[in-house]
């Protein structure tokens, strides 16, 4: 059926709220680790080796929650409190099957950056060249850009070049001590970062909508979409007020046909005031094959039985349903759902006061009544014309590209919210 | 190239993607507020009071503000900046009052009239008094000045090399930046929605065109989805 059906409430989604790390995961850890009650802080405790400890004693150890999705960056912070005897600790991400008595990096699936020699780690004993080391004082710093898939690190608020591309979730925020008395204290956002990720964040924001502005409309173009939108949906007085109040926009065709825009236009607004009756007499000597249209009455009659409970006219309206709406039953699943829908209005004393049945008392239910005769009017006298206005071609196609470009990007990353983009 | 990634690009021809585009849901609640938006924010009044009878659209915003606006943006596109002036001051005259740079361009605008009119002396007293002492202040206030004033060394201002100074886009352009801060006074954004988000979609189509073929859509007039090109 078409778009513009009525009584097709579209929900407002509510999304669960991602699950983020806020402590690490003791039920599961590395050797010789001493987890601080807060779950904030890890202490190596290998009494039997000062240094040199076996490549397979790392204290290893995850947050609590994976790195959550739907963000532009996530990041995490680790202050050194004590590099103990040999400094050998690490930040990073690793997966969930991550080997807690490694070093993150040394592993498929891990990446790390280290502190005794300041390089990056990524399924490899090998490190590569990176940055600076980092000791007792240092608070270093690990995030992912999830749109562009680039893993970064920080140093004491200084943010180094990007350490690895492609980075696909699902990872754990990731930290390893591996010396006697190295001590480490994380923190997951509960505190203020030394980093300022929000500044970046901002930064990076910017430079997307300057490329976005970057982006020229011809001259006119906006204009033209509003004029065509006008058209479309028949608001023939606000289309004659625009083009008074404006030079023609290039492009825009004047003089033709109209597609029986003004008729479209009388029929609308006799909708909109809540005329039924009117709107059928027009549509029975303009359009006559339009009442042929069994699903275009039935939403007709429909509103005429709403229009008649806001006038309180309760008898008149059953009377009403029995002898227009009654024949309907049974003929049409759809029907008779949305019969059931518009007969509860009934129930109620005062319906637009009610919850479950207000929607269908506003304007917007005339509206939606208005739109789906004049799409019908549209098919019939210009059956070649898109059934759509091309405003809401342009927008379904934002949505849509968005949405696979997400897609192509790993599903990483921020939702494009066209809905909130769209809200005024 | 990463790790992982193919170089052949994924492709979603012209049927997929019509299929998935029925899937969105766009309120139509919401496209009426964007054609609304547009109204208040490009001033075409009229229309909008017209689209608020028609659709019953709120336009959010008190439409004789609209009007105010709308008379002193032609008040400078016609030149008449002091009357323009005027009107900002008795609409709100925090809109002056908080911005210098504003305040300066407007100034520097009379100055360019007072110039275009040939009232070389006048010119010269108002550059004097109102100008040259903000000048003082601000190193870029005073370089524009300096500019503005070298209109007088031409007797073919036309053919100089500050003649820009005299084009209708410099008018416009000091129109604009007064409409600009009348909107953010009254908290409004200072472009309308609509084409911004036109331009997301072409931002959004251009980005996804380096990892999918899909069908763009080149001519927003028609908003025809283009055809995929074939594989290979």
């Amino acid at each position: 059926m078409s778009e513009t059906w009525p009584w097709e409430v579209t929900e407002d989604k509510q999304e669960e709220p991602e699950p983020v790390p806020y402590e690490l995961n003791t039920t599961k850890c590395g050797n010789f680790l001493f987890v601080g009650k807060d779950k904030l802080s890890v202490t190596y405790n290998n009494s039997v080796t000062t240094s040199g400890a076996h490549n397979n004693d790392v204290g290893a150890i995850q947050a609590n929650n994976p790195v959550p999705n739907s963000r532009w960056i996530y990041y995490f912070e680790v202050e050194i409190k004590d590099k103990g005897a040999d400094g050998k600790i690490a930040i990073g991400f690793s997966d969930a099957d991550f080997k807690l008595s490694r070093q993150p990096g040394w592993e498929k699936n891990s990446y790390g950056y280290h502190g005794d020699d300041g390089k990056r780690y990524h399924a490899s004993g090998q490190g590569l060249a990176y940055a600076e080391t980092y000791t007792t004082g240092d608070v270093v710093g690990a995030g992912i850009r999830l749109g562009s898939q680039e893993m970064f690190f920080t140093k004491n608020g200084r943010l180094f070049p990007t350490a690895f591309r492609d980075v696909r979730l699902p990872l754990y925020p990731t930290i390893a001590v591996h010396s006697k008395n190295e001590c480490v204290e994380v923190n997951f956002g509960a505190k203020p970062f030394v980093f300022d990720l929000e500044a970046v964040v901002a930064k990076e924001r910017q430079a997307q909508q300057d490329a976005v502005e970057s982006f020229q409309l011809p001259p006119g173009l906006v204009h033209r979409v509003v004029q065509q939108y006008l058209q479309h949906y028949g608001y023939s007085g606000t289309l004659a007020a625009l083009e008074a109040s404006s030079s023609p926009a290039p492009g825009s065709e004047q003089g033709n046909p109209r597609d029986f825009l003004q008729k479209r236009s009388e029929i609308r607004e006799l909708i909109l005031a809540g005329n039924i009756d009117g709107a059928m007499e027009e549509l029975a000597s303009a359009f006559p094959e339009v009442l042929q249209d069994t699903s275009l009455m039935f939403h007709l009659h429909c509103q005429k039985l709403i229009e008649l409970v806001k006038l309180h006219s309760f008898q008149e309206a059953i009377e009403y349903a029995r002898t227009h709406l009654g024949p309907y039953q049974g003929q049409d699943t759809l029907h008779d759902t949305t019969l059931q829908e518009v007969m509860a209005v009934l129930a109620y004393a005062e319906p637009a006061e009610t919850p479950a049945v207000s929607h269908m008392m506003g304007l917007g239910q005339r509206e939606a009544v208005a739109d789906a005769i004049n799409a019908a009017l549209l098919k019939l006298v210009a059956p070649d014309a898109s059934t759509q206005a091309p405003m809401m071609v342009l927008l379904k196609h934002l949505g849509l590209t968005q949405q696979e470009l997400r897609e192509a990007t790993g599903s990483q990353g921020e939702v494009y919210d066209l809905q909130r983009a769209l809200t005024i | 190239m990463g790790r992982g990634e193919s170089s052949q690009k994924k492709t979603i021809n012209k049927e997929e993607w019509e299929k998935k585009l029925s899937t969105i849901k766009i309120r139509k609640e919401d496209m009426n507020k964007l054609v609304m938006n547009f109204l208040v924010t490009e001033g075409f009044v009229e229309a909008a009071e017209t689209f608020q009878k028609e659709s019953g659209t709120s336009p959010g915003v008190d439409l004789s503000s609209v009007n105010d606006r709308m008379a002193i943006r032609k008040a400078v596109q016609s030149g008449q900046v002091e009357d323009a002036i005027e009107k900002v001051n008795d609409l709100n005259p925090e809109i002056l009052e908080d911005r210098a740079q504003l305040f300066f361009h407007l100034q520097q605008q009379r100055l360019i009239e007072l110039i275009r009119a040939g009232n070389v002396e006048e010119a010269l007293e108002f550059a004097q008094e109102y100008l040259a002492p903000r000048g003082e202040e601000n190193a870029a206030f005073l370089e524009e000045l300096e500019r503005t004033v070298a209109l007088l060394a031409f007797e073919d201002t036309a053919n100089s090399p500050v003649s820009e100074l005299l084009e209708a886009s410099q008018r416009q352009k000091t129109a604009s930046e007064l409409n600009a801060a009348i909107l953010s006074s009254q908290c409004q954004e200072k472009e309308s929605r609509l084409p911004n988000l036109l331009k997301m979609m072409l931002w959004a189509q251009n980005q996804l065109d380096d990892k999918v073929s899909f069908p763009k859509i080149n001519d927003l007039i028609t908003a025809k989805l283009e055809d995929v090109p074939a594989e290979g």
